[in-house]
């Protein structure tokens, strides 16, 4: 296949999976162009998925060996950007703040940021529940693991919107280049003066050698959360609530068993899995794969919402039902990079959905369906805005 | 073939029992646990499940 697929012009559409279902019917790997223009490889099927997201071939180190596919041009991010076994030693240092118990300690906080900003609603009214929100809730939970203080979040906001949604790639370095100089600032103080935090944690943390994280590694993980944890959890959110308000059966069964929540979440992570595309891999050597020559040097990355409605995953792919949820997704990834943060995902969303449904029994859409516009964005899948009416 | 998890390295996240689960399970606690004696021509898959170990938790000898 020579076409190039423009893969965030045909995201601005509610059938981009079904349409990606089609492709793959012929193509277990097709072409398509990033915002930046350039052209990848990008991965569909779900069993080519998973044997390629394992392959030694395909490296994560862009800037080493195709600078030109880096997520932010002469800045090497800390664990997506890296291979074995740098990547592996960086990974065991920071796992424990991600483990089951670090992540199941977080949930008190992770409730009570929820219940803050669902307080802000008020008992009833309309409002885009991205803005006000699913995009501050996992921001607030970032400032929180990195031990930002209160009066200094309202510029952490500011850099993590510019990063994120940033109209230019000039703005978008400017606003990386400002956060990573708050946080050696951050790090220096946190030097001084640890607190219970995430940040205070590894800066005390030891490699096996005994060696510790140098301030530019440190402040390059709290871009790692940005990128990795934010907009996706963002965007998970509000598509779960998208799917749910538009199948009312699976919704009426939520609420009739609230213990479904992380059923429903499974699902939404399946159907229409925020993280879309994965960061860049590149190829160290000619691979045949999916019908086709991946050349060395040439750029590869995974379209997980395509895998994700593979009928390998499961029969009837196409079907949003909570109660057939299946952990065996890839919305996470799977292998070496499978997501770091998954535990602390699922459980904000879990608590986020739990406590929305529990403050609002009336909850709808404030649209018609038909008019809610969907991102065009080739890396992140989701809404613009989430307009709902509520009330207590 | 010997396979050697490091309990306090695995985190229980599965990855290994996605590439070969003819050998590797998580148990009710996440805990890691490992098929005695795996027949030869699973070599290939074991490699591959210790490769797919984000944090390089088992080891593989004599494959």
């Amino acid at each position: 296949m020579t076409e190039v697929l423009d893969l965030a012009g045909l995201a601005a559409t509610a059938d981009l999976e079904q349409e990606l279902d089609r492709l793959a019917r012929n193509h277990g790997i097709i072409r398509t162009r990033q915002l930046n223009q350039q052209e990848t490889w990008t991965v569909l099927g779900a069993a080519l998925t998973r044997r390629l997201l394992s392959d030694p071939r395909l490296s994560n180190d862009v800037h080493t060996h195709a600078p030109h596919g880096a997520l932010v041009p002469g800045m090497s991010v800390m664990l997506l950007e890296q291979d074995d076994p740098d990547h592996s030693r960086y990974r065991r240092l920071v796992a424990a703040a991600f483990a089951s118990r670090a992540v199941r300690e977080l949930e008190p906080r992770i409730v009570a940021i929820t219940r803050r900003l669902l307080d802000d609603l008020g008992d009833s009214g309309t409002a885009d529940f991205i803005g006000a929100f699913t995009y501050p809730m996992p921001l607030e939970v970032i400032c929180d693991l990195l031990g930002v203080p209160d009066e200094e979040r309202e510029p952490f906001r500011k850099w993590a919107m510019d990063i994120s949604a940033a109209p230019s790639a000039e703005a978008m370095q400017t606003a990386a280049a400002e956060l990573f100089a708050y946080c050696i600032q951050l790090i220096g103080a946190k030097r001084r003066q640890p607190t219970e935090d995430l940040l205070s944690e590894l800066i005390a943390a030891r490699f096996e050698d005994g060696t510790a994280l140098t301030d530019e590694k440190l402040s390059s993980f709290a871009a790692v959360l940005l990128i990795a944890g934010h907009d996706t959890v963002t965007n998970l959110l509000a598509n779960a609530l998208y799917d749910l308000l538009t199948h009312p059966a699976q919704l009426a069964a939520l609420r009739w068993d609230p213990s479904l929540a992380g059923s429903a979440v499974e699902e939404a992570l399946r159907f229409r899995s925020s993280a879309m595309t994965t960061v860049n891999r590149v190829a160290l050597e000619d691979i045949e794969a999916g019908g086709v020559t991946i050349r060395k040097g040439d750029l590869v990355r995974f379209l997980l919402n395509a895998a994700n409605r593979d009928e390998e995953l499961r029969a009837d792919p196409h079907t949003f039902d909570i109660g057939r949820a299946t952990v065996q997704h890839v919305a996470f990834g799977m292998g070496p990079h499978f997501c770091l943060g998954q535990r602390l995902a699922r459980q904000e969303a879990t608590i986020a959905l739990t406590e929305i449904l529990d403050r609002f029994p009336t909850l709808e859409l404030a649209v018609p369906q038909d008019e809610v516009r969907w991102l065009a964005s080739d890396a992140i899948r989701g809404l613009e805005e989430l307009p709902l009416r509520y009330a207590r | 073939m010997r396979i050697t998890v490091d309990h306090g390295l695995c985190d229980g996240l599965g990855q290994c029992t996605l590439v070969a689960p003819e050998v590797f399970a998580l148990n009710d606690d996440e805990r890691l646990e490992v098929a005695p004696d795996p027949a030869p021509e699973l070599t290939q898959k074991v490699t591959a499940a210790a490769r797919a170990c984000p944090v390089r938790a088992i080891t593989v000898e004599g494959a």
